[in-house]
């Protein structure tokens, strides 16, 4: 799988003869196993450009090329781009409409053209996928929790066996814990299945813990292309985004601004442990010599 | 008087199969006796499914007790009478701000609720006014909602709120679908409506960091009260927090860790400024 996103802009007319850009010249490439943050405050154009990599937009100038095709092209098959980038939009539980869950998985398999055979294999793979007990397959969606039901949409995009996953804000509404339980899941997935990720999120931290690239938008354009660390290490400049950077990298920070030095880097609350165990330990050790 | 006092609340959804006929029942909120003193500023955790909103919805009638009362300002929630005043008593926020707007100019949709209740022309546009000022949107009053941010909206909702003279405000999960500033927009909004109009705000988030600032923390969990306190006494309880499906912020779990690798800093810290002055003391560096 590759995907080549080449300069592309979109704009929409807000009255007639003004136009608006939502997205600007945005270039980018995604590679065969990424797990990709994509951050941005409200109305960046991050669910703009994600529904571009699908088809579900066309971009107004610039080309995205799927494997090497141009996705513009007469030719292209874009419902077979829909089944390659699978796109779980946010709140994906108020799309479950099936009277059952398995039946509900089973709805994009069969709009592909599967057989019935073919369509409910896949089904009840995704549902193993995503960790959904057994006993729940024939419930109604609706009986279930709100990370259950979330779990379920996104087993019905799985099941169209999707080589990117693009999720947007899959964890808003859930419990920490909740919300943890999606994100090992989906980290998971992309370790078995080797799919791409695209994560559309709005917490730092759990960004931080769990990506590898963070793409920023800001205004509609692409401003941040980078690893976790070097995109946080500008927290001021996604300050002035109406973004931030994880609290324990602002602690870091802080502690450096009064003269206790840490490495500024640290985006996660297990290495801010590790590296405050070992100032801690050295001062131990220092005081004791001292003495 | 209690603002809100409940008296073993409890409330069961009862699910029916097509006939009608009684398939199951689950008791959302089971036994709950709270008291919340006017112009305090409580946040209730608890995971999916503890019976948060079910409890919440109660406050201003949505919801009315299957067993047990629940009595605003005084007033009885059950007593048809003072329907409207529990109503205006204790205004509720919900999670999607598009959901709750419904004019297109920002002061029209602030002004619905007092002109909604027959208030005069020239004190609703007074109210409207005072609203707006209250949540830092004034500015934005001729605007139309929406070309507004998520936390800009949301702001406006509360505004929406305030128009209708509130002793109290319940907000449901308000910043779930907020960007980091539209949270910090909204939590600060509420800090000084409550600081400042004496406003008791009830705050339902999974946001632990949300809760610091709070005066008190009830955790539910199976629709009961599990835990209630001050957030040093809760967030000092992390173990327990998780097995709640729950979690404490950044700093205090960092401060948690250390704890438990044999450093002694102490429980519950919230905030930064608390967490270096910890570390300072264990490197000797405080005078």
């Amino acid at each position: 799988m590759s995907l080549i996103v080449d300069n592309i802009s979109y704009s929409y007319e807000i009255e007639s003869g003004i136009s608006k850009n939502a997205i600007s010249n945005v270039s980018f490439t995604v590679e065969q196993g990424e797990f990709i943050g994509l951050i941005g405050h409200t109305g960046s154009g991050k669910s703009t450009l994600i529904q571009h990599l699908n088809g579900l937009i066309r971009a107004t100038s610039g080309s995205i090329y799927y494997e090497g095709q141009d996705i513009y092209d007469e030719k292209f098959d874009m419902k077979k781009l829909r089944s390659h980038v699978g796109l779980v939009f946010q709140y994906p539980e108020h799309q479950l409409f099936e009277t059952d869950i398995f039946k509900d998985v089973c709805f994009g398999p069969l709009n592909q053209g599967l057989s019935q055979k073919d369509a409910e294999y896949r089904a009840f793979e995704a549902l193993r996928q995503v960790h959904l007990p057994e006993n729940l397959y024939y419930q109604s969606p609706f009986d279930l929790s709100g990370g259950q039901k979330r779990r379920v949409a996104i087993a019905g995009v799985l099941a169209m066996k999707p080589d990117v996953l693009i999720l947007d804000e899959p964890t808003a509404g859930l419990d920490p814990k909740g919300r943890d339980e999606i994100l090992d899941h989906i980290a998971s997935l992309r370790e078995e299945l080797g799919i791409t990720i695209i994560l559309v999120s709005h917490s730092m931290e759990d960004v931080a813990e769990y990506v590898s690239r963070i793409m920023v938008m800001n205004h509609g354009h692409l401003v941040y292309d980078d690893e976790p660390k070097k995109v946080f290490a500008a927290y001021q400049e996604l300050e002035t985004m109406g973004l931030a950077a994880p609290q324990v990298t602002y602690l870091m920070h802080e502690l450096n601004a009064q003269g206790i030095s840490v490495p500024s880097d640290v985006t996660t609350v297990k290495e801010a442990t590790k590296v405050l165990a070992d100032l801690l330990t050295q001062s131990e050790k220092s005081s004791t010599s001292k003495r | 008087m209690k603002i809100i006092k409940t008296d073993n609340l409890s409330f069961d959804y009862i699910r029916r199969d097509e006939e009608g006929n009684v398939d199951g029942i689950v008791n959302a909120v089971r036994d709950v006796s709270v008291e919340v003193e006017p112009g305090s500023f409580v946040a209730v955790l608890g995971h999916n499914g503890s019976g948060k909103s079910t409890f919440a919805k109660h406050l201003n009638s949505l919801l009315l007790p299957t067993e047990g009362t629940v009595w605003v300002d005084g007033m009885d929630t059950t007593d048809d009478e003072h329907l409207w005043d529990v109503r205006k008593t204790a205004g509720m926020v919900f999670q999607n701000p598009d959901n709750q707007i419904i004019a297109t100019v920002v002061e029209e949709d602030v002004g619905f609720g007092p002109e909604n209740i027959g208030v005069p022309t020239k004190e609703i546009w007074e109210r409207v006014e005072k609203a707006l000022k209250s949540v830092g949107m004034y500015e934005f009053r001729s605007a139309s909602p929406n070309k507004l941010s998520g936390g800009q909206k949301q702001r406006v909702a509360i505004a929406g709120i305030m128009a209708m003279k509130p002793k109290c405000i319940v907000l449901d999960e308000p910043t779930a679908m907020l960007d980091p500033n539209g949270r910090k927009e909204v939590i600060s909004a509420l800090h000084e409506l409550n600081e400042q109009e004496d406003v008791t705000v009830i705050l339902i988030t999974h946001y632990m960091d949300e809760v610091v600032g709070a005066d008190r923390v009830i955790v539910m969990d199976g629709g009961s009260v599990v835990m209630d306190g001050t957030p040093r006494e809760i967030f000092s309880r992390v173990e327990e927090l998780k097995e709640l499906r729950l979690d404490v912020p950044q700093v205090t779990e960092v401060a948690w860790n250390l704890r438990n690798l044999g450093y002694d800093l102490p429980l519950g810290i919230l905030t930064q400024e608390e967490f270096i002055a910890a570390i300072k003391e264990q490197m000797g560096l405080c005078h």
